[in-house]
């Protein structure tokens, strides 16, 4: 197996973990224990059975997840392993980091799907001016004292150098498509009840 | 004082992961322009004239004979399984190799590509054998496909065969996506296939139709289609190992320009066609002057074709080729039309298949399949002289297919064209929905056609 494709059918196996570490089972399991799950679900995601490995029929719907959407997955595993310990990013951080997947979102679906005759993910092939302007935002997210966000930026830029997947744009390791209505919905949902929260003040 | 370090190693993370990014994306370029084919060299090899009576006239143009007028028809795929989206490339030893797809019972899920050589020196194809299937796909991919699809062969500039077909997702060719494998024994062995990811909602819903051009760095133009949501042609460039590095958007989604195709007439010059959805049944065409740096808006060309897949090839002294369906025959005829000023204005050369009116014209099943069974033996030489028997099992293969709307429908669709080193023109199609047609049209035939006065 290449690293493209453990990559790819680890991140399914990963994201399948998320949902089943939340039964009420599991959750009353010991860190050791849940560590030991965890690891014995992930193998299962991954053996092939039957010439395709249950990843591989997530994989085979959804496209490979960005790196950006392992990081998230990867800190919400932490937390759900280690129940006791400080979670790796507050509510400011990863509200940031989806305020910027909701506005990338919605710079590149509508149009690389056809409105209009320009093409937002052509500038994932190499281009120098999307690499710059990403590299000013991590900045400014650092000397906002923000972390999560750059890490981010910076992970997917680097997974795009040493080519950790099978694309070659740059957008397919900052964002995919479930990634996108996740960070939609939620940022959504955090406006709406700021929104709220003024009114009733 | 931790703070402050975990900012300092972010702030370090950060630099270096950018200047790997500019590093790598300063060393990413590519220049327009495009490599014009190879020069015709070998002498031209004589083709056995057919011997329908039909052919010949239809050769000749009617009322106006050629001299040497030459077709030599093949079936070229053989019975049991369905067959379409034939794509040919000619190999080192001046043979033609052609794929295709073919279909069982179980459709799309037990499609498989397919591939034979036509050998001109002896005239005939070789014996058909499977390339590549949606269980080696899967298998090789490591995920879960709905089937296979379209297949395109080309030469890359390194001198191997490369295949690409499309594979299929859960939404069937919405959601389709291309792979590429290819072989260095020219397609005796093939790599494991390898995705192409060209669309960032999924991978959904590009597909590929037409041949592969160079561009005169060695890059390669993949003239595709994206249909999902909204459908508009695309040119993904690859280069010489095969990954995507760029794509370029023909026109923008709503005006329903399909299955691009383009033609290189010079180091700068090209016109891409396409199929369209408008109402004055005609080709949609996209020029690029400054070797494919900017493409003009899609204009209607003087191509008539009913919203059907065409080939077209652009030769060496400037005259453009294209075979397609006549939008008021529907695909019951395909012709062979020329045009010696760049697109602006088409003529029919010969009409290679013709079958119009036959649908409607109330045949008993057993009048229908008596013609079905005509146009097989004037299909291959191997079916002229064959007894009932041996055209027994080709005409229960096309039979269904031509009864299946109630009348006598034939349909000929999806053409391939190449030109040889020889210059010879090989022409393919898909023929009634069953088999693969192959017929060799002699370049000198070509060129006196194309000179005469209209």
């Amino acid at each position: 197996m290449n690293h493209t494709d453990w990559l790819g059918l680890s991140g399914f196996a990963l994201a399948s973990l998320w949902p089943v570490l939340h039964l009420p089972y599991i959750r009353r399991l010991d860190t050791l224990r849940r560590l030991l799950f965890a690891a014995a679900g992930y193998v299962l995601m991954m053996v092939p059975l039957f010439g395709l490995s249950l990843a591989g029929w997530l994989r085979g719907i959804i496209g490979d997840l960005s790196l950006t959407t392992l990081l998230l997955l990867g800190s919400a595993l932490y937390a759900r392993l280690n129940p006791a310990a400080t979670p790796l990013w507050d509510a400011r951080e990863r509200a940031s980091l989806l305020l910027f997947i909701s506005v990338m979102a919605l710079m590149l679906y509508p149009f690389a799907l056809g409105w209009g005759p320009l093409d937002p993910y052509r500038s994932g092939y190499g281009s120098i001016g999307l690499i710059v302007m990403l590299a000013l935002l991590a900045l400014w997210a650092l000397r906002r004292g923000l972390a999560l966000l750059p890490l981010a930026i910076a992970l997917a830029v680097t997974g795009w150098s040493f080519a950790c997947y099978e694309s070659t744009n740059l957008w397919d390791y900052l964002l995919d498509a479930p990634l996108a209505l996740y960070a939609l919905g939620a940022t959504a949902g955090g406006l709406l009840q700021q929104a709220i929260r003024r009114k009733r003040a | 004082m931790q703070e402050k370090s975990r900012r300092l190693a972010l702030l370090a993370l950060v630099l270096v992961a950018f200047a790997l990014a500019l590093f790598k994306a300063s060393s990413w370029h590519f220049g327009y322009g495009f490599r014009l084919p190879e020069p015709v060299l070998q002498a031209a090899v004589p083709v056995p004239a057919p011997e329908s009576k039909k052919f010949r006239r239809g050769m000749r143009g009617g009322a106006n004979p050629v001299p040497s007028g030459r077709l030599e028809p093949h079936l070229v795929s053989g019975i049991g399984r369905t067959a379409d989206a034939v794509s040919l490339v000619e190999l080192k030893d001046g043979s033609v190799r052609a794929f295709w797809r073919a279909a069982g019972r179980g459709g799309a899920a037990d499609a498989a590509i397919i591939s034979a050589v036509f050998d001109p020196a002896a005239n005939s194809w070789s014996e058909a054998q499977e390339v590549s299937g949606r269980a080696a796909t899967r298998r090789s991919l490591r995920r879960q496909i709905g089937g296979v699809d379209d297949p395109v062969a080309t030469r890359a500039a390194n001198g191997a065969l490369w295949l690409f077909y499309g594979t299929d997702g859960f939404a069937a060719r919405r959601s389709s996506a291309i792979v590429l494998m290819s072989s260095e024994d020219e397609g005796l062995h093939w790599s494991a296939p390898r995705r192409l990811v060209t669309t960032p909602f999924l991978n959904f819903g590009t597909r590929i139709k037409a041949a592969p051009f160079v561009y005169a760095d060695g890059t390669m133009g993949l003239p595709v289609q994206h249909q999902f949501i909204t459908r508009f042609p695309e040119i993904l460039r690859l280069d010489q190992t095969g990954k995507v590095i760029d794509k370029q958007r023909l026109a923008s989604g709503g005006r329903a320009a399909l299955q691009p195709l383009v033609l290189v007439r010079g180091e700068k010059e090209a016109l891409a066609l396409s199929r369209a959805e408008n109402a004055e049944r005609r080709v949609l065409s996209m020029a690029t002057d400054d070797g494919g740096r900017h493409w003009q808006p899609a204009q209607t060309s003087g191509l008539r074709n009913p919203d059907a897949a065409l080939a077209a090839l652009a030769l060496q002294d400037g005259a453009l080729l294209a075979v397609l369906n006549d939008p008021e025959r529907g695909r019951e005829s395909l012709s062979l039309q020329g045009s010696v000023d760049g697109g602006a204005s088409w003529r029919e050369l010969t009409r290679l298949e013709e079958m119009n009116g036959l649908g409607n014209a109330g045949l008993a099943k057993s009048q229908c399949l008596e013609v079905t069974a005509h146009l097989l033996r004037s299909s291959d030489p191997a079916l002229r002289n064959a007894d009932a028997a041996q055209l027994s099992l080709r005409l229960a293969a096309a039979g269904p297919q031509v009864l299946r709307q109630g009348g006598c429908h034939f349909e000929f669709s999806d053409p391939a064209m190449i030109r040889t080193g020889n210059g010879d023109i090989h022409i393919a199609y898909t023929w009634n929905r069953t088999f693969i047609k192959h017929l060799r049209i002699d370049q000198r035939w070509l060129t006196q056609r194309l000179k005469e006065p209209q």
